[in-house]
């Protein structure tokens, strides 16, 4: 028995130093130099993928000449794995910078290349409004291309249809949270298996203004109607709010456990808040609708205002290791101009991946491999994407003419350097994040802990990020003019 | 065992007013990524535990014989890189631009195959096995090989089912090494298809102040459905613990009775 297990293992031993090496031999495999690696945050079990890079590269051979090589990262891993690679110098061409891992960041780090002179000489840089530019510049220089889709998003306050119907509330002479406690009211006591609002989803006064300035952190907002920048907890919104929260609790409007749940998805994807928020902007209603299986309408408001933060949202950045930027320029160039190519990788292979209802209007198959969720916003030009069945007609017309009315901030193109206040941003946010949950709950009254707040607060050092955004907002706006 | 509905209603309960295999069901349609995550993870575990032990044994048996030269310095050498160690950037850059491990399943077994806090928990163990018995083996002809499977390796027993437990263990939950190295949808550990889930969820919640960006939370599977992967996924590793109990108890106390 000892000696056959003697044998087993040497055997064991053996075979996997064996297979070691060869695996090391097969994934020896080097792109050449006309291959174009690019690293999107998506679902990354995707078999149908390989499939739909066939096509893509039919497009792009034809066109400038290169393959590309399309790789997935899940979204939730994409911040780490991409720093890691940009780090290391791993073999890439083109990644989505953005919400997951910022364009400050990747300047800070010096992790992309110039591109300025190639974006310069191509179709897209005229198809990008010049302000939305201006706010991607960093010291004159260009490191990622914005992605067009809405650049403009407020907050709409979602409301369930059937709910609205039934206890029929006039949205449009809805003028602040006010004016729905009676809506609130009559669903507390008819609906018990609803809940009238998402603990947090409500802002004091009219709409607050304040929410549209640029916020840096969460934690300082700049007031373009005095020029200053200004802690946003102390804003008259700020306590408001929490009165607010606290008010609706009481009122019984919110769930009575809302301090202790930590995630509630489950309930928003059944439904079961009729009242929340979203991202102000055409078809948001409808994408709720899509999510949850009930009809949702929507009214904005925050209205919306083109800031730093929406334009740097969602790019696509060409890393320092990159071998051939210029090319790789060229086929983000290809993805905002060419609508074949733009389509083919948001929705896959026509036929396979999904089914073409009309020259505008698809549907996509189930379990068919590829799905990028219709997230089209992620690279390109959005207004070349299909409609999708709950996407409504001429959408990409109201987002554009939303984009070309939008209210720019006074700031665009500013960007904060960060190095010097590190540690007081997150012992702030630390702060920040124990009591805006508190105060979304609602459950404790603000008159008693909102001081306690402030104080730690300043005590985390706030007034050091106050003044020294504010200092490098003063010199941007002396260099600016 | 409830379905979701109950669930999100009533919440959850001892005994499930409304039972529904639902979230199972959900789970199994489309198992193909689970079952793939299954055999790599049960693959490495297991190579990765054997591969592990052995090695680490064969390690630390040498260091307890007082005639090996130089065995303090190799200790030196050991202990050395508890302390220090390279840090994740460049073991990033040593595993995947050199030794070219990045989206092969040899990334969970090769990198992690030493630990020298076990080597050490060994070490002190086969210090204490009389070497009367191994010096009498010699007089009977026995080669060290010869020794080391025959004598040490049974005499081991409740040092070697400890570590092997806890390698065990800390390999099938091991899910950051899919998450940094594991490109292939096909290669990734079944810890990490949960961790996934609990990291979108913080993805959401911390980007909720961000309102450029639109929140998908259709992505995020229901409260049930989360619950019956949590089973699916521990059910191996509860199965393995009390086989490995009746020398687990003896192996927890290795190293903490001197004299």
């Amino acid at each position: 028995m000892k000696k056959v297990l003697k044998r087993v293992m040497s055997a064991l031993l053996c075979a996997t130093m064996l297979a070691g090496a060869m695996s090391l031999c097969a994934c020896e495999k080097k792109a050449d130099a006309e291959t174009l690696v690019w690293y999107m945050p998506a679902d990354a079990n995707q078999p149908g993928k390989d499939a739909v890079v066939e096509e893509i590269n039919k497009i792009t051979q034809e066109k400038i000449g290169v393959n590309i090589d399309l790789r997935f990262i899940d979204e939730s891993s994409y911040n780490q794995r991409l720093e890691m690679m940009l780090a290391s110098g791993e073999e890439m061409d083109l990644c989505f910078i953005g919400y997951l891992y910022t364009l400050q960041n990747a300047i800070r780090k010096e992790a992309l290349t110039d591109i300025t002179e190639y974006v310069k000489n191509l179709e897209v840089y005229d198809t990008i409004d010049e302000d939305i530019w201006k706010s991607c510049t960093y010291e004159g220089k260009l490191y990622a291309v914005p992605n067009i889709q809405i650049m403009s998003m407020g907050t709409a306050a979602v409301f369930r249809k059937d709910m609205v119907d039934k206890y029929g509330l006039d949205l449009d002479s809805v003028n602040s949270y006010n004016d729905l406690i009676p809506f609130f009211e009559k669903i507390r006591d008819n609906e018990p298996d609803l809940i009238p609002e998402r603990a947090g989803a409500c802002f004091a006064g009219e709409f607050d203004k304040t929410r549209t300035y640029d916020v840096f952190y969460d934690l300082v907002r700049y007031n373009p109607e005095n020029d200053k920048v200004e802690v946003s907890a102390e804003m008259p919104g700020g306590y408001n709010r929490a009165v607010l929260c606290h008010e609706f609790y009481q009122k019984g409007f919110v769930r009575k456990d809302a301090a202790t749940v930590t995630d509630d998805t489950a309930d928003l994807n059944a439904g079961r808040y009729v009242q929340t928020n979203d991202a102000s902007k055409p078809g948001d209603a409808e994408e709720r609708t899509r999510m949850t299986g009930h009809e949702y309408v929507s009214k904005e408001v925050v209205p919306g205002i083109m800031s730093y933060n929406t334009a740097t949202a969602t790019m696509l950045g060409v890393p320092l290791q990159s071998k051939n930027p210029e090319k790789a320029v060229e086929f983000i160039n290809l993805l905002h101009t060419d609508k074949d190519l733009y389509n083919l990788v948001v929705f896959g292979v026509e036929g396979v991946n999904y089914k073409k209802i009309s020259d505008e209007r698809v549907e996509r198959i189930e379990n068919s491999g590829y799905d990028m969720k219709a997230k089209g916003w992620k690279f390109g030009n959005q207004f070349n994407q299909y409609l999708t069945p709950e996407l409504p007609d001429g959408i990409w017309e109201k987002t554009k003419e939303i984009n070309d009315n939008a209210e720019r901030s006074e700031i665009l193109g500013f960007f904060l350097d960060d190095s010097m206040i590190t540690t007081e941003i997150s012992q702030c946010t630390k702060v920040r994040q124990e009591y805006s949950k508190r105060i979304s709950a609602g459950v404790e009254d603000p008159a008693e802990y909102y001081d306690e707040y402030l104080d730690k607060l300043k005590k985390a050092g706030v007034y050091t990020i106050r003044d020294e955004v504010q200092r490098q907002i003063d010199e941007f706006k002396k260099n600016n003019n | 065992m409830t379905d979701e509905k109950t669930l999100l209603y009533s919440g959850y309960q001892v005994i499930p007013s409304n039972f529904s295999l639902e979230a199972y069901k959900y789970v199994f349609k489309n198992p193909t990524t689970i079952i793939d995550a299954y055999k790599v993870t049960f693959a490495f575990s297991v190579i990765g535990t054997a591969l592990s032990v052995l090695l680490m044994a064969m390690l630390a048996y040498p260091l307890t014989k007082k005639e090996l030269k130089g065995r303090n310095f190799v200790s030196f050498l050991l202990f050395f890189t508890m302390l220090f160690s390279g840090g994740l950037v460049p073991s990033y850059i040593l595993i995947t631009r050199y030794l070219h491990l990045g989206d092969t399943i040899w990334v969970y077994i090769l990198p992690s195959m030493i630990s020298v806090w076990y080597t050490f928990m060994m070490r002190t163990f086969f210090n204490d096995l009389p070497k009367e018995i191994f010096e009498s083996a010699l007089v009977d002809g026995a080669g060290e090989f010869r020794i080391f499977f025959r004598m040490v390796i049974p005499l081991s027993k409740p040092v070697i089912a400890a570590v092997a437990l806890f390698i065990f263990l800390g390999k099938w939950n091991d899910w950051f090494t899919s998450l940094l190295y594991i490109n292939d949808p096909k290669l990734v550990s079944l810890q990490y298809l949960l961790q996934k889930i609990m990291n979108d969820i913080k993805l959401l919640s911390e980007n909720s102040g961000n309102m450029s960006i639109q929140k998908d939370t259709s992505s995020i599977p229901t409260e049930s459905v989360r619950m019956a992967m949590a089973i699916v996924v521990a059910g191996p590793a509860l199965l393995v613990f009390p086989f490995f109990q009746k020398y687990f108890v003896k192996g927890l106390t290795i190293g903490s009775v001197k004299g």
